[in-house]
């Protein structure tokens, strides 16, 4: 694929709530656009909205046939987007949600069907790649028909794809959305943090200014705050040779919490109210009621003046008048729960708490502390005891040594000069004020100002394509990024056995943290006695917070590290015999993780394999 | 045979209108006259009730009958448009209500009530309107200020009361803004929705279907 082929560059934000999709024509300086997306909107249309909700109904024989039918969609047996979420979330056996975190939960197959989570219908399940993939697949029909509309056929090899994660996601999660990426016939795509995406966004769109708006030394937060998931970045601003040079130098865990939360907790508020006066509200109802929320918070939030927001929800039945519950949602709830709930100002010391029953029901991972500020803290913290000695020397002025009660030498934290928000919650003032004054209270004496984002819903998708367009081109900034974790294999210590011991496991490191894209490691004076025609397993570990670890660096134990797959390789070969191999580590230039054993000798090249299956 | 019937008595009658006939005629012509309209009128309603008994010979709709292929059903504008005020209906009754509170009974409902249900009609309806619309007022300026318009002003846009000379310019005190869309984003009616039956359709009945009551049973 040669790049001059090159004509478009097409940007997918595969959301865990809403997907989107953008493009850009390499030809033009126009900032990239984003691209409708067609879909069946209710019982009886189908319209297009910017965003797709990222929902798949499984619709009974009979719907199959009498739903609107998208006509690009082969397959009648579901409907993806807007109707799906609506009709859906009182259908919700037949309901696939939140996919995307099912492909970064630990202890699970995602190639297994087991989406709806919990549903009786059996035969009719997907696995979270299935769905992934149908999203993806929809997602391409849908440009694909919109192009045709502008007269323009989609021909793939002349378009550069950029398919973005969040900035959390392991190498095996990474790998996985690749691999759905492919099955949805999208063919190779490169991959992009979504919070670098939002970045490439706010440069692209401040293609003329944005060196005058920021300056060597600068760190940049990027605070993401979707639906369900929160995740924040930091890019570092340096120069070298008297240019300026991005660098993202931190990344945080992915959190699964975000608005929705907030709408959830103000509803469940109001339910308890409602009961204690005897009013009782079904399944429906409630759900009504979140929504009802939504729009109550929206409007308190957008307007200070208002001191509450009158709400209604219906009655099941015809009757409108006998069966309606009104209530009404205060300043106080907004300021209660949204504000001083999950966004609280607190100290840079604050921990969130991590309180895991003793038995945790398999499901997906939330997070168990809801205040979003301690996460931001923690995070904040992370990254000061993390980051890289080599950047260290470049963000020296915004290290920040923290204020607490408590003197203990206290590793400096990171205060940055700057905020990038990302996420529809941002379009609110009072959210965007609440962050910020939790920063300034960090670290009252330094200054802190907000760059300006006017799409936080649809700036990533914009930000990818245009990032497509910039690789395409060859030209223009480039965030350097890499790997944000580190990985380990986990290699039995050599001592003599005893009785009741087992072994303890040590890691080497195989994937240094900050690995760029297109670079590939041996591990130099290691080698592996394998056995051809045999399957050989190892275990892959990983950790965010081992920056300074090289190739080969070992850690004593395990315990240290989180456990992120199994990795399983068969050396095919003629006769049977005990090869020495050595591990090699690459990472594509699409961004992708591949792990290699090799024999010099023989030119010999074995592809180690993710086993992602349920062990133990 | 209705044309035909039709244009004997536009031909009867203007002969008895517009051409000199001799006096015994003009009694012949006047039966005629009277005689053809009423046989106009048995016909038709013959035809009315055989296509009355047409239509009840037929079976009940079936449901499983095969949906005729919408792009077909589609060439047929005045199908199209009902369905696609159908459509439209829909969304104000499932997200605003709107079918349930014109078609309740409120006389016995105390205000506190026809209020909260009000709020229901008003949010749900709103985020119909702002999804399908760009409404916005047509006039900038306020209500009750006076506003002159010039030669050529668009008389679709303005409606004018009171007392109206021939000519612009006209002056006078703006009542009403009036409302305008800037988008119109209906959604598709979908084939589905063309076929017979479904199209009458404004809200489906609402079943909850749980396999555990029934199972105990």
């Amino acid at each position: 694929m040669s790049l001059s082929k090159i004509k478009y560059a097409i940007g997918i934000d595969l959301g865990t709530t809403n997907s989107a999709l953008a493009i850009a024509s390499l030809d033009s300086t126009e900032s990239a656009r984003s691209v409708n997306i067609t879909q069946v909107t209710s019982r009886k249309g189908i319209g297009s909205s910017n965003v797709l909700p990222s929902c798949i109904y499984l619709a009974t024989e009979q719907e199959q046939k009498q739903l609107p039918q998208i006509p690009w969609q082969q397959d009648h047996s579901f409907r993806i987007g807007m109707f799906a979420r609506e009709h859906g979330a009182e259908v919700p056996e037949r309901l696939v949600t939140s996919a995307k975190s099912w492909l970064c939960t630990p202890l699970n197959d995602p190639h297994q069907s087991i989406l709806p989570w919990q549903s009786p219908l059996a035969e009719r399940k997907v696995s979270p790649i299935k769905a992934q993939t149908l999203y993806l697949e929809y997602l391409r029909h849908n440009l694909e028909q919109h192009l045709r509309q502008e007269g323009t056929e989609l021909d793939l090899s002349e378009c550069q794809i950029t398919l973005t994660v969040p900035a959390s996601f392991d190498e095996v999660a990474r790998l996985l959305t690749a691999e759905a990426a492919q099955q949805a016939g999208w063919g190779e795509v490169t991959l992009l943090e979504e919070q670098q995406a939002a970045f490439y966004h706010w440069l692209d769109s401040n293609a003329e200014t944005w060196r005058e708006q920021v300056c060597a030394g600068d760190v940049i937060l990027v605070c993401d705050i979707g639906g369900g998931t929160a995740d924040f970045s930091l890019i570092a601003v340096t120069t070298k040779n008297a240019q300026l040079h991005l660098e993202r130098i931190s990344v945080g865990d992915h959190l699964l919490l975000g608005g929705d939360n907030m709408d959830l907790a103000l509803a469940y508020t109001l339910r308890a109210e409602l009961e204690e006066h005897g009013k009782a509200l079904d399944n429906a109802q409630f759900l009504a009621l979140i929504h009802a929320c939504r729009q109550g918070k929206e409007a308190l939030l957008a307007d200070p003046e208002l001191r509450s927001y009158p709400l209604a929800v219906a009655g099941r039945g015809a009757s409108l008048f006998a069966r309606s519950r009104s209530t009404q949602l205060l300043r106080e709830h907004i300021q209660n729960i949204v504000l001083d709930g999950f966004l609280p100002l607190c100290a840079i010391d604050s921990m969130p708490e991590d309180k895991v029953a003793g038995l945790q029901e398999v499901g997906l991972n939330y997070t168990a502390d809801p205040v979003i500020s301690k996460h931001l803290a923690q995070f904040l913290v992370n990254s000061g005891r993390n980051i890289d000695s080599n950047i260290k020397a470049g963000v020296e002025s915004q290290l920040c040594h923290s204020h607490t009660h408590n003197h203990t030498a206290q590793a400096p934290f990171i205060f940055p000069s700057a905020i990038l928000f990302n996420g529809g919650i941002f379009n609110a003032d009072p959210i965007r004020e609440r962050i910020l004054a939790l920063l300034q209270g960090f670290c009252p004496e330094r200054s802190l100002r907000q760059l300006n984002n006017e799409t936080p819903e649809l700036a990533v998708a914009r930000g990818a394509a245009s990032y497509g367009r910039t690789k395409a081109r060859g030209t223009g900034i480039r965030i350097k990024a890499g790997t944000a974790r580190s990985y380990y294999l986990g290699l039995q210590s050599s001592m003599p056995a005893v009785p009741g011991l087992k072994p303890r496991l040590k890691g080497v490191c195989i994937v240094p943290q900050g690995m760029e894209e297109g670079t590939e490691y041996v591990l130099e004076g290691r080698e592996f006695g394998l056995m051809t025609g045999q399957v050989a397993e190892f275990r892959l570990f990983s950790s965010s917070a081992r920056s300074s670890d090289e190739m080969g660096t070992e850690v004593a134990s395990v315990a240290e590290l989180n456990e992120t797959s199994r990795l399983e390789v068969t050396l095919e070969a003629d006769e049977r015999q005990r090869l020495p191999v050595q591990l090699l580590s690459r990472i594509t230039e699409l961004g992708t993780l591949e792990l290699w054993m090799e024999h010099p000798p023989s030119g010999g090249r074995w592809k180690i394999e993710f086993n992602l299956r349920v062990q133990e | 045979m209705a044309i035909t019937l039709t244009l004997l008595i536009i031909g009867v009658i203007s002969t008895l209108f517009y051409i000199p006939v001799p006096e015994e005629l003009v009694q012949k012509l006047e039966w005629v006259a009277l005689a053809l309209p009423l046989a106009l009128l048995i016909w038709q309603l013959i035809e009315l009730s055989r296509k009355a008994a047409r239509e009840g010979e037929e079976p009940a709709p079936q449901t499983h009958k095969p949906a005729p292929r919408a792009a077909a059903v589609q060439q047929d504008p005045r199908r199209l448009q009902d369905a696609a005020v159908l459509q439209f209906l829909a969304r104000l009754q499932e997200k605003g209500r709107l079918v349930d509170f014109i078609m309740d009974d409120m006389t016995p409902y105390a205000d506190e009530q026809v209020g909260a249900a009000a709020r229901i009609v008003h949010q749900g309806c709103q985020e119909v309107f702002s999804s399908f619309f760009r409404i916005e007022p047509l006039h900038d300026g306020a209500e009750e200020e006076e506003i002159t318009l010039a030669q050529g002003y668009d008389s679709a846009a303005y409606r004018l009361v009171g007392r109206v000379p021939e000519h612009p310019p006209y002056t006078g005190i703006m009542l009403h803004r009036g409302w305008v869309t800037r988008r119109i984003n209906l959604p598709q009616v979908s084939g589905v929705d063309l076929t017979d039956g479904a199209e009458y359709v404004i809200a489906p009945a609402e079943v909850e279907v749980d396999p555990s009551h029934f199972d105990r049973a």
